[in-house]
């Protein structure tokens, strides 16, 4: 009888107690296990607006325009508009194209020449198609090619910054 | 359970079993008891600070740009966050509390008296540090409340004589309260005071074990020896029992009130700010010294209060733990009790009938509601405390109370001569409809040279709302002139426009209400509201334009703009003027007088 209070006792005691630990730990773990569904960090990676369709030529001369992210957030700072990079956008049968201008051989910044109607780095002297490919010097691969949509008149390119003087176009 | 075997295997390595019978099988002589709780409740809270406060580090930034928005963020955007907060608030509280009633049931049942001065002075060591943790996260996150209030606790620190000069700084870090201050506090916080209060903790128990409980002075050796039993499970069960009322307690209450963050810390700001509940009997003990004195309450007395507790045992040595033998250090300790309760309630009263800090109040809380609705589209790298001086709304209401506040009553705030129309509510429906009604009346235009319009009071219901409407719109741009809409026949047939030009901004004998409660217009009586197309000579308003800086003026026009929209709308009255009837005046200065109603 009095074994059969004891292990009660027990019992009680260890449902209460874990009870106790459980109510003040169960908020503890969601908060600390937040990151799973919280996006803290923004800007980088996303889609950002660029330019308006209507100011890319027609005739399919790439333009050169700057990717600055708007208001990049990280966690509660809300940073000020930073340029992230720049891109060549250009109008092909299949709808807006963008490339990098970051050169995929040592990572000079690419030019267009009007002239010859080509990509040019002035490091080294790669020279890559309207299409990226590599036309002629040491570009271990064409011009990395971004994805792009067009909302409301407006294209948005997903910068991103990739591997220098690899062959394969992997992220950075 | 696990098999046995994997259990003797782990004995043989461990010696977990004597070290469990160690924890668990110790006697308590008279047996398990309620008595028993407060202690262990406090060393539970405690762990629970541990816990919690870990998870608040997680998130938490100790600088002063950053401390404010990363604790704002926590509670907005981390799922559990506000709860983990006010659990950790709360159970701040909660442990002053506990560790309170403990030390008066030492010092009430006697179990301070040798042998157990070891447990006494470490328990009132633990003490302190309970109320250290509490002084110091109290400014962590870096608010209003925060700032102000552990100012006044460093800065006590700097009138200790001789010392303080070097005492303050070293508390706060630097020569003035900053970043530093932040990241010494936060390394007391969460470094220092935990490893002081464990070590602490594991003296405190080992003397507690060394000496066991102090039962009830009213059992004879042998009752106690009778109902003797072993601490597991009978005091374990109650221990947590106990443990889990107060947990559920703090839950609801962390859950239902949250912990409080005003606005950020604003050092350019004049906020009254109030300590935790647990230190006001301080805070009340420093208004009765002044000048040289000072140093009398705020280290005289609670210096001498803190030795006498700490050399209790030594002080009072006779064997007998009976009340009836020891009255004049239960008395003392017990009109220290009296005193202690005294003073809190002089401070809360104190604070209940005065009607600056309720306004003051009021404009706190709706300056953190704003800082949080800011905060929630990100803050800049500049800081919270930047962003909200760079808030028109914020900026125009803070300059408000300091250039305008001395002549206008704005929603039940009034000067000590009111010299201006209040602008409770201003150009709101109700605030139009007054004016055309009692213009002249002692909250309006009756305080000030402005004189000459009649009032509306007889008009008809229907008419008065249809001409408010109309001042109402006015504001409204890409309006169809004003002879095409409805109504506006009425302006005619009041008169109205014999005195104010509602096509352009020109002067008649009244202001002109071109455009009248927009922004331009605002801007304009802000600017220069003597100018003679809107109160010319009667005006006694300073011209802002060469007072205020262009981004200030904007700001004030944001600000008055917003009075529209705020609750306090409702004190005008929407059917009668309970103020008296307007009558001719014979000087300002009466109307100024009359009181306030
Ligand atoms: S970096 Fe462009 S060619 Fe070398």
């Amino acid at each position: 009888m009095a074994e059969d209070r004891r292990t009660l006792l027990k019992v009680l005691s260890g449902v209460v107690g874990t009870s106790v630990v459980g109510a003040v730990a169960a908020p503890a773990l969601r908060a600390v296990l937040a990151p799973v569904s919280l996006r803290t960090v923004t800007g980088v990676g996303e889609l950002v607006p660029v330019v308006a369709l209507d100011a890319i030529p027609s005739d399919g001369t790439p333009v050169n325009v700057p990717v600055v992210v708007e208001a990049p957030m990280d966690a509660w700072t809300r940073q000020p508009p930073t340029t992230v990079g720049a891109v060549y956008l250009r109008r092909t049968e299949a709808g807006v194209k963008a490339w990098s201008s970051i050169c995929p051989h040592l990572g000079c910044g690419i030019d267009y020449d009007a002239a010859a109607g080509k990509f040019a780095c002035p490091c080294h002297e790669s020279w890559f198609d309207t299409d990226g490919a590599v036309a002629s010097g040491p570009a271990p691969r064409g011009m990395d090619a971004l994805e792009t949509r067009v909302v409301d008149g407006m294209v948005q390119v997903r910068f991103e910054k990739f591997k220098i003087g690899t062959a394969d176009k992997e992220p950075a | 359970m696990l098999p046995k075997a994997l259990l003797d295997a782990l004995e043989q390595r461990t010696g977990y079993r004597k070290l469990l019978s160690e924890a668990l099988d110790e006697r308590v002589p008279g047996g398990a008891s309620w008595a028993y709780v407060l202690g262990s409740a406090t060393l539970i809270l405690f762990l629970i600070q541990l816990g919690t406060g870990l998870v608040l580090a997680m998130f938490y930034s100790p600088s002063a740009t950053d401390a404010w928005a990363s604790v704002a963020y926590l509670e907005r955007a981390v799922p559990a966050g506000a709860l983990v907060r006010g659990i950790h608030h709360h159970a701040a509280g909660a442990m002053v509390v506990m560790a309170g009633l403990h030390l008066l049931q030492v010092v009430l049942w006697g179990a301070y008296k040798a042998p157990r001065e070891g447990n006494w002075i470490t328990g009132m060591m633990l003490l302190g540090l309970v109320l250290s943790f509490a002084l110091t996260g109290y400014l962590l996150p870096w608010d209003q409340t925060g700032y102000w209030a552990t100012k006044v606790a460093t800065s006590i620190a700097g009138t200790v004589p001789v010392v303080g000069q070097y005492l303050q700084p070293i508390a706060q870090g630097g020569n003035d309260y900053g970043s530093l201050t932040l990241t010494r506090f936060y390394a007391l916080h969460v470094i220092a005071f935990p490893i002081a209060t464990l070590g602490l903790i594991g003296a405190h128990m080992y003397f507690f074990r060394r000496h066991g409980v102090t039962p009830s002075a009213r059992l004879s050796a042998e009752q106690l020896a009778r109902r003797e039993e072993s601490f597991w499970p009978k005091q374990v069960l109650i221990d947590a029992v106990f443990a889990a009322a107060v947990v559920g307690v703090l839950i609801y209450v962390a859950a239902t009130a949250g912990a409080p963050l005003q606005a950020p810390a604003d050092p350019s700001s004049n906020f009254i700010a109030r300590p935790e509940w647990y230190f006001l009997f301080l805070f009340q003990l420093l208004k009765y010294f002044e000048g040289p004195l000072q140093v009398v309450g705020t280290v005289v007395i609670p210096g001498l209060a803190s030795t006498f507790l700490l050399a209790l045992p030594f002080i009072d040595r006779k064997p007998s733990r009976r009340i009836m033998h020891r009255l004049p250090f239960v008395g003392a300790l017990a009109a220290g009790l009296v005193c202690i309760g005294g003073l809190t309630l002089l401070a809360v009263r104190h604070d209940a009938a005065d009607p600056t800090i309720h306004a003051q109040k009021k404009v706190a809380a709706r300056e953190a509601a704003r800082a949080r609705e800011l905060a929630a589209q990100g803050v800049p790298p500049q800081g919270a405390t930047w962003m909200m001086a760079n808030d028109p709304l914020t900026r125009g209401e803070r300059l408000f109370w300091r250039e305008c506040a001395s002549c206008h009553t704005l929603e039940g705030r009034a000067p000590k001569k009111p010299k201006a129309p209040d602008l409770t509510g201003y150009l709101s429906k109700a605030w139009l409809r007054q004016v055309l009604r009692d213009p002249d009346s002692h909250r309006l235009f009756g305080l000030t040279k402005v004189e000459g319009m009649k009032s509306f009071a007889k008009l008809p219901e229907a008419e008065l709302t249809q001409l408010v409407d109309l001042l109402y719109q006015l504001r409204q741009p890409d309006l169809p002139p004003l002879e095409e809409r409805p109504g506006a026949a009425l302006l005619d047939t009041h008169e109205c426009t014999d005195c104010h030009d509602f096509g352009e901004y020109y002067a008649l004998e009244g202001p002109a209400l071109f455009r009248y409660g927009s922004a331009e217009w605002i801007r304009k009586v802000v600017d220069d509201a003597g100018h003679e197309a809107f109160y010319g000579e009667a005006n006694d308003m300073p011209a802002f334009e060469t007072r205020l800086p262009e981004a200030d003026r904007a700001a004030a026009v944001a600000f008055l703009l917003s009075l529209e929209g705020r609750a306090e709308v409702g004190v005008w009255p929407t059917v009668d003027d309970p103020g008296p009837v307007p009558t001719p005046r014979v000087s300002t200065s009466t109307a100024a007088d009359r009181p306030e109603q």
